[in-house]
């Protein structure tokens, strides 16, 4: 499977026509090129949007590393090409192609997906396709490459299911190499029987094979679950955990782009879980429980990276960045390591409370990164219903903080639609972020300097707050997996009460387009059904859906027309509390009783504590997978309170 | 504090990098490298490093100049072993000096560009000399470029500082066959002139095959001299010393054809 002299590559030709080249070509900095004959099992990372956006992600450079740690493995990847580019492809016969070597991608052994948004799912056919890889598992035959995907979406892999092999569901980091491991033994044996490589694959923790569950419908046409091929096909296939993040696999080599991609820094991962329990949040759901790593490992990470790459920002990445017990000593420590060399430090995901306040002053004096908090409601009251504890004096006080410190911009997200929300909590979003701007510019008069440097050249700056408003997407494995999306109208009535804000001077309003959030929630909550109008979309030549200026809604109403399947019944219905859903053979970990609670809780608009601080909500994760959260730091946690 | 001046090779895929991507490339290399970089002041403080004028995506070039300021002592000779050790496949310091402050900076000095340009064999000699002739010999050539969204009209013939055919393709270039227009256009403050549009003053506008700029240049006394402080002496049939550096250096050939 050596790639060929004839086959059709990038040339400087079909380089020069289309816009951003560089995305192309490779050979950035840490990129890792094996012999291809050295290794017995190839993989293709490949990650379904543009590159640009693809090198932001920080699971693939994971999988990447341990791969080629492997002496009998190697691992490259490719991105979706730009629509200019795929049209050049398909005009010049040129396949999809892998990033570090430029072999066609259907050479690899694997093709591994990172799924991260269900609006990313028309570019998975479309890579395929361009491969020259039949879209569908039962097409394909040995002499194709393996499809698998995993990823957030892999929870509810069944509108995929027909086109991947199968999917990881849960961490990567140990399965993929149990996986790489079985392959390199199937291949040995020939590599011919796909039957036997799925039941192979099957045994591995965390492996979903589509084609060893069948659907059973009923009479109606109501699903009633998964039959399984044969009696020890787990029915149902718990998500894979890492027990311990700290000692678990992390890469320091990060790949540096040439051109400029979204996050453009190194990535180091403080703790991986959240057990806020924010009842709308599927990445709070799925991801328990909490595993910190330590400040220690962290600094010596990090330390590792930045030499590595030479990388002037170092983003430290999580769900909940200040509910990570190690930083305090962390942040102390990244002052004295890297005060002195211009790196600059970003901390998304903060909590808008007054632990905040700390860590933005110790965040700029390195270097001032963007400030992001998100509220997500407008009221108390609905803020309650999703869980999303956060008192409004909290709120604006980490916004004075950190106007008052010398940021003169702060983003904030809302989003509308979300269950029991009423006309007032629309509203209340409005007069919020009204006030949320006075509270920014008055706390311009009392600033203070901080370090003794005076703050003046940053205090010209207009103050401005950024305000993005999405819409709620219901999604598997969350307490409002049951809940309805409102209507496109509904929706844009919503955002239209909150689009009034716009023109008022020192409000940035960005807002998600509702069509999109629709097909989200369709995909979010499918079947297999789902399938079929997904690929007749791609075929109507549907791409790049999240992508605004990409983005055709009318082909996808005539796929769904033409399947006959209604996308409102998927969206739009309260489903029943005792449905079977069709993600229901996946387990989270997360126990039925916990979700339907949490469900009743919001209702009644009742908060759940944080298990990490309070006592155990009873999620089932803990039990159900004999793991514990685990923290850096034990003592010491009265200080952030 | 010191400063370095530094000329960089861009070849093979990188010619398709953007001015702004090499800039941060060789910001992160200079990091990799350890080379003690000083640090502007202010609330977003970056590394001291300027760059001479843009090269057009696709162009290979042995000619992208930067200053870089230091923070501590750095010799030349440390800068171009250590950024090479570091610099992806593409990307290679020519040569680094130190230099004096205050020395005039690269946008300042720079004027001049040097140009090879590759052109298809179908391409006759005498097309080519006639349209050489003709541009060297006219007084005034008006031209419209572009600039903002509207355009204006610039004399060319004022941005042409010379235009020679150079046959000696093989020389350096790892090419045996084909021609070469050499041009030294326009590329600083005082206005420039795209090697596209010295193709396009042709009589049958020529296809360039590749776009390489050799080096650049400022006009000291009537001479061009280099960032480097080295004098270019043009004579009717062209220049000594100038060529393909990159392709010399490492003998490879021309990496898309």
């Amino acid at each position: 499977m050596l790639p060929t002299s004839e086959e059709k590559r990038l040339d400087a030709e079909i380089l020069s026509s289309v816009s951003r080249p560089a995305r192309y070509i490779g050979g950035e900095w840490n990129a890792v090129r094996k012999p291809w004959n050295a290794v017995q099992v190839r993989f293709a990372l490949a990650f379904p949007d543009v590159y640009d956006v693809g090198m932001a992600h920080l699971g693939l450079p994971i999988l990447y590393d341990i791969l080629n740690r492997r002496g009998d493995a190697l691992a490259e990847r490719v991105y979706a090409p730009w629509p200019d580019m795929e049209a050049a492809m398909r005009e010049k016969g040129v396949p999809l192609l892998s990033v570090e070597s430029g072999t066609p991608v259907r050479r690899f052994d694997v093709i591994g997906f990172t799924l991260q948004y269900e609006l990313s799912y028309t570019n998975v056919l479309n890579m395929l396709d361009l491969a020259g890889v039949p879209l569908r598992s039962a097409d394909r035959s040995a002499s194709d490459p393996l499809v698998i995907a995993g990823g957030p979406c892999a929870f509810n892999p069944e509108p995929l299911a027909p086109f991947v092999d199968f999917f990881l569901v849960g961490d990567g980091e140990e399965a993929i190499d149990e996986i790489a491991g079985m392959l390199v033994g199937w291949l040995a044996r020939g590599g011919r029987s796909r039957h036997e490589l799925f039941e192979a694959a099957a045994r591995i923790q965390g492996v979903y094979a589509p084609s060893l569950y069948k659907p059973v419908v009923g009479d109606r046409g109501e699903f009633r679950g998964m039959e399984t091929a044969f009696s020890w096909v787990p029915a149902r296939v718990q998500k894979r955990v890492v027990r311990d993040l700290d000692s678990a696999s992390f890469p320091e080599r990060f790949i540096v782009p040439f051109v400029e991609v979204v996050h453009d820094r190194a990535t180091v991962e403080l703790l991986r879980g959240c057990t806020r329990g924010c009842r709308f949040c599927q990445a709070g759901m799925i991801y328990r429980p909490v595993r910190e790593r330590t400040p220690e490992t962290l600094r010596r990470q990090i330390d590792a990276v930045l030499r590595a790459t030479g990388y002037e920002e170092i983003g430290l990445s999580s769900l909940s960045s200040t509910d990570y017990t190690g930083l305090p000593e962390l942040l102390s420590g990244l002052v004295e390591d890297l005060g002195s060399c211009g790196v600059s430090l970003s901390v998304p995901s903060l909590r808008a409370d007054s632990f905040s306040i700390q860590v933005a002053e110790d965040i700029q004096r390195l270097r001032r990164t963007g400030l992001t908090f998100a509220p997500e409601a407008g009221t108390a009251r609905l803020r309650a219903a999703i869980n999303k504890t956060l008192a409004e004096e909290d709120l604006l006080g980490a916004v004075r903080a950190a106007f008052q410190a010398g940021w003169h911009s702060v983003k904030l997200y809302f989003m509308v639609g979300l269950p029991t929300e009423t006309a007032e909590d629309v509203e209340a979003i409005a007069a919020l972020a009204r006030k949320l701007l006075r509270e920014a510019r008055n706390a311009r008069f009392v600033q203070r300097a901080p370090g003794g440097r005076s703050t003046s050249a940053g205090s010209r700056k207009p103050v401005r707050l950024g305000l993005s408003v999405a819409s709620f997407v219901p999604k598997s494995h969350t307490p409002f997996q049951w809940d309805a999306q409102d209507s496109i109208p509904v929706l844009e009535e919503k955002l239209k009460v909150v689009r009034k804000l716009a023109g008022v001077k020192g409000l940035e309003l960005s807002w998600h387009d509702p069509r999109l959030s629709f097909l989200e929630a369709v995909f979010a909550r499918g079947d297999r059904r789902v399938a079929e109008v997904l690929e007749r979309a791609w075929r109507l030549g549907c791409r790049f859906d999240g992508w605004a200026d990409q983005f055709k809604f009318d082909p996808w109403l005539q796929a769904f027309r033409e399947c006959g399947v209604d996308p409102a019944w998927y969206a739009n219905r309260v489903r029943p509390l005792d449905e079977v859903m069709p993600w229901d053979h996946i387990d989270s970990g997360l126990s039925r009783r916990f979700l339907v609670l949490e469900r009743a809780r919001a209702e009644q608009g009742e908060e759940t504590p944080d298990c990490r601080s309070d006592d155990c909500p009873g999620c089932g994760v803990c039990p159900r997978l004999d793991v514990d959260n685990q923290m850096a730091k034990t003592a010491g946690r009265g200080a952030r309170q | 504090m010191t400063k370095l001046r530094a000329r960089f090779a861009k070849e093979h895929a990188l010619r398709f990098i953007s001015h702004l991507d090499l800039a941060r490339t060789v910001e992160r290399a200079a990091r990799r490298a350890g080379v003690p970089l000083a640090m502007s002041q202010g609330y977003h403080p970056h590394p001291r490093i300027s760059f001479g004028p843009a090269l057009p995506v696709g162009a290979t070039s042995d000619s992208e100049y930067a200053d870089i300021e230091l923070s501590a002592m750095f010799s030349a000779e440390d800068f171009h072993r250590e950024m090479n050790a570091v610099l992806p496949e593409g990307l290679a310091v020519l040569e680094a000096a130190a230099i004096r402050a205050p020395a005039e900076s690269l946008g300042g000095l720079v004027e001049w560009a040097l140009y090879c340009l590759g052109l298809p064999g179908s391409v006759s000699m005498e097309d080519l000399e006639t349209g050489v002739r003709d541009i060297l010999g006219a007084g005034e050539i008006w031209v419209e470029q572009k600039a903002g969204t509207g355009s204006r009209k610039v004399d060319a013939r004022k941005l042409i500082y010379s235009v020679w055919v150079d046959e000696s393709g093989e020389r350096g270039t790892g090419v045996s066959s084909g021609r070469f227009l050499c041009a030294i256009l326009g590329a600083g403050s005082k206005g420039t002139f795209r090697p596209e549009e010295v193709a396009a003053l042709f009589p049958k506008p020529l296809q360039l095959h590749r776009i390489h700029r050799a080096n650049l240049y400022a006009l000291e006394r009537g001479r061009l001299v280099d960032p480097m402080g080295r004098a270019l002496s043009v004579g009717k049939k062209g220049c000594d010393g100038e060529g393909f550096k990159t392709e010399k250096r490492e003998g490879r050939r021309f990496p898309i054809s």
